[in-house]
């Protein structure tokens, strides 16, 4: 081979495992389950998969599930995250700040069945850490039904993720601060802004590309909800009162392995993927860079 | 200096992953032939499942492509498989076995795996629980290969509790050879009882009428799972419904919500509410209960008899055992619950033969039988064998268990299957808070599973 050519082919073959495993791995998967989407059990052409998951209450239930979590994860984990990243980034925790971040980091390290097990301890009605604590503060009468209670389900889930994703998010937030060169909070402080002003007008639209990423993780973690889910429900059998805990993965899991709908599963996948592209569609607008 | 910090920084989370995400199982779990080291893993282990044993498996399967692959999902069945099928060796020392050990959701996920890609990797024997039959109880899911032909050729039905074979049994075809005969009797405090002057109920009126007898002096007349808490509550509730042929699975397989379906759920609704009944939310919870001497009965099948012993042993002698309440004047006085059959894929390679005169050996045969109830307490379907599985049991104040197993084997229920049971139970479950809490009642919850069944005949 002429040494031209070997040196025109050699990036492609230096990046080609890549495009081999992602082919076999990544492209065949998402092709096949397409095509079985758009097959009935007979494997004939039916667009019926996808007319079913479109008239399927459950299926618009685990939407709007994954939709609650979603709010709660950009309106109560995140924030928590952010005060604790500008917490780290304070002058007042020093050298302390390495440690505190690997704490923080450990929740995200942790196994998924691990903290399922752990949470459903902590929730449980007969002697759940948490009703046993509110129950010692005379703060309630009776045990809570954390997991039972379609009122309570969310929330409890929502605690969970808190506790699992606020630490390796500060991180990200983290990372951000420490991007924003100092000059510019000292230039506002010199104009006279106060902290408040110098977070508002400085630190927070400065930290746009991180939080681009992060909320755009929390909108996919959202709707991929399982492990958590699976794990304190623990038989399977339930998803909840009400269908409270029910997220569209789970629904495709159930309906592909438990009710054998391999086609049905298929639609599903595909119309949560098209849901999960608006919404980060619309979430990409609304962070454009309007500069 | 930040280097090492960095450093130790990395080596701590390192570390910290590898504690934290380490603790599921290890090590294999597949076991062939004379490796013994390999099967003592699978002796001391328990339910499991992952890629590490996966790779073992297969590693192991591979060693022998002509061993005799099975599936087992419960650590005493898959022990054993192990002791049998090294007694089969004995007279067929050309065949190899190799065991694997999974959980059961594992095992099923993986089957249906294998069925949607033509039935590469699958195993030759198959150990299904009752539970997981229905979710291949399709045309395209059916993984097992019919058993007819040799049922009949070697009159089985004769041989076995015909109940227990038809367990699994779709569309006119037999799957499986059973384990066990899993009658349901009532276990009951004789102490109890007698110091309060309550007669041991023979019916479901009479159960309720001791239950607010005991009541009264601050005894439950049973533990049971909390209904309003996610469970599977209504599998235990179908045990007395199917001893009065009551049971949600109708005998043609179609949904068949009852006034007695109605009634259980509500009786056990009320005395839960009403403090007769001790309502737990994972079992561990009620040992206790039953150690201070707080639970009058106890309905169980035979396999879990044997958790008074290991759970409150300073009971001994206490215990006794009888018939169940009938919930009508027909029902019998025994019902079922679980169960194992041992089926054979359709994709095997092995001769079927050979797989059968395993299957036979394993799962009929009577020494075999005996010996797997002397190992782990499977009272045997097999009416041979029922005999030598009698005897004294102290812990029931040395009543022959055995004797009232054989005696009540006739009137073993069928446990019904269908298909669409998981889409019962996972509605019954989603709703369960609601009945309990009185925000829909027995009707409305009635009219929601006969949706949710319709709804899955009709997304089929």
């Amino acid at each position: 081979m002429k040494s031209k050519t070997k040196r025109k082919l050699q990036p492609y073959l230096f990046i080609s495992p890549f495009f081999i495993l992602y082919a076999i791995f990544g492209l065949y998967p998402t092709v096949s389950g397409f095509a079985l989407s758009l097959q009935d059990k007979a494997g004939q052409f039916t667009m019926s998969n996808y007319q079913k998951v479109f008239a399927d209450q459950r299926f618009w239930k685990a939407i709007s599930n994954a939709a609650v979590y979603m709010m709660g994860s950009i309106f109560i984990i995140l924030p928590v995250a952010l005060i604790a990243a500008l917490m780290l980034n304070s002058k007042y925790m020093g050298k302390k700040s390495g440690i505190v971040s690997t704490i923080f980091f450990l929740p995200n390290v942790t196994s998924v069945i691990v903290i399922g097990i752990v949470f459903k301890l902590v929730l449980r009605v007969n002697n759940g850490l948490l009703n046993t604590a509110l129950q010692t503060l005379h703060m309630i009468d009776r045990p809570i039904k954390f997991l039972s209670d379609p009122f309570w389900a969310m929330p409890s889930i929502l605690l969970i993720g808190t506790w699992r994703f606020f630490g390796v998010n500060s991180l990200y937030f983290l990372s951000g601060l420490q991007g924003i060169p100092a000059e510019l909070g000292e230039a506002a402080r010199i104009d006279g802004a106060g902290k408040w002003k110098e977070f508002w007008y400085i630190t927070l639209p400065l930290l746009k590309p991180i939080m681009t990423y992060i909320v755009f993780m929390a909108i996919t973690g959202s709707f991929a909800m399982f492990g958590e889910v699976l794990t304190l429900v623990q038989n399977g059998s339930s998803v909840g009162s009400r269908d409270s805990m029910l997220f569209p993965v789970i629904y495709l899991y159930n309906s592909m392995f438990k009710n054998n709908q391999s086609n049905r599963a298929a639609a599903m996948g595909y119309v949560i993927a098209v849901i999960l592209l608006l919404i980060t569609s619309v979430q990409r607008w609304l962070f454009r860079d309007k500069d | 200096m930040l280097k090492k910090r960095l450093g130790m920084l990395l080596g701590i989370t390192l570390l910290a992953t590898s504690v934290l995400s380490g603790c599921g199982s290890g090590g294999g779990q597949a076991t062939e032939g004379s490796k013994t080291a390999e099967s003592k893993a699978v002796e001391e282990s328990g339910e499991s499942s992952g890629s590490a044993e996966d790779s073992a498996s297969s590693e192991a399967a591979e060693a022998n492509a002509d061993s005799i692959v099975i599936w087992a999902f419960a650590e005493p069945h898959a022990r054993y498989f192990e002791w049998v099928s090294e007694e089969y060796k004995k007279d067929h020392p050309d065949v190899e076995f190799t065991i694997e050990l999974m959980d059961n959701v594992a095992l099923a996920d993986r089957l249906s795996v294998i069925n949607s890609s033509g039935g590469e990797g699958s195993p030759d024997l198959i150990d299904m629980e009752q539970g997981t039959f229905p979710r291949f109880m399709t045309e395209e899911q059916m993984c097992l290969e019919p058993l007819d032909e040799y049922i009949e050729r070697d009159n089985v039905v004769e041989q076995m509790v015909e109940t227990r074979l038809s367990l699994y049994s779709y569309n006119g075809h037999y799957y499986g050879l059973e384990h066990a005969l899993c009658p349901v009797t009532m276990a009951y405090r004789a102490d109890l009882f007698e110091e309060y002057d309550i007669p041991v109920p023979t019916t479901w009126d009479e159960y309720k009428a001791a239950a607010e007898e005991f009541a009264k002096h601050d005894i439950y007349i049973a533990s049971t799972k909390d209904m309003s808490v996610i469970s599977d509550e209504v599998d235990s509730l179908s045990v007395l419904l199917r001893a009065a042929n009551a049971d949600f699975v109708g005998e043609d397989g179609k949904l068949n919500i009852t006034d007695e379906f109605k009634q259980v759920v509500m009786d056990h609704i009320a005395m839960q509410k009403n403090g007769q009944m001790h309502a737990w939310e994972t079992q561990d919870e009620s040992w206790p209960v039953f150690a201070e001497d707080k639970v009058a009965t106890y309905f169980t099948a035979d396999w879990a008899a044997g958790w008074l012993r290991d759970n409150v042993p300073e009971q001994s002698g206490k215990w006794q055992m009888a018939p169940l309440p009938k919930l009508t004047d027909s029902a019998a006085g025994v019902s079922v619950r679980g169960g194992t059959g041992l089926g054979m894929s359709k994709y095997t390679n092995k001769d079927k033969e050979v797989l059968w005169d395993f299957m036979k050996f394993a799962q009929l045969d009577k020494d075999n039988c005996v010996e797997k109830y002397q190992q782990i307490a499977l009272y045997p379907p097999v009416y041979a064998a029922m005999e030598e599985c009698s005897g004294p049991v102290e812990y029931y104040n040395n009543q022959d268990l055995g004797a009232l197993y054989q005696e009540l084997a006739d009137e073993i229920p069928t446990q019904n299957q269908a298909d669409w049971r998981y889409t019962f139970t996972e509605t019954f479950n989603s709703n369960a808070y609601d009945l309990v809490e009185g925000n829909i009642t027995i009707d409305e919850m009635a009219d929601i599973l006969t949706d949710a069944v319709n709804a899955y005949e009709e997304s089929k």
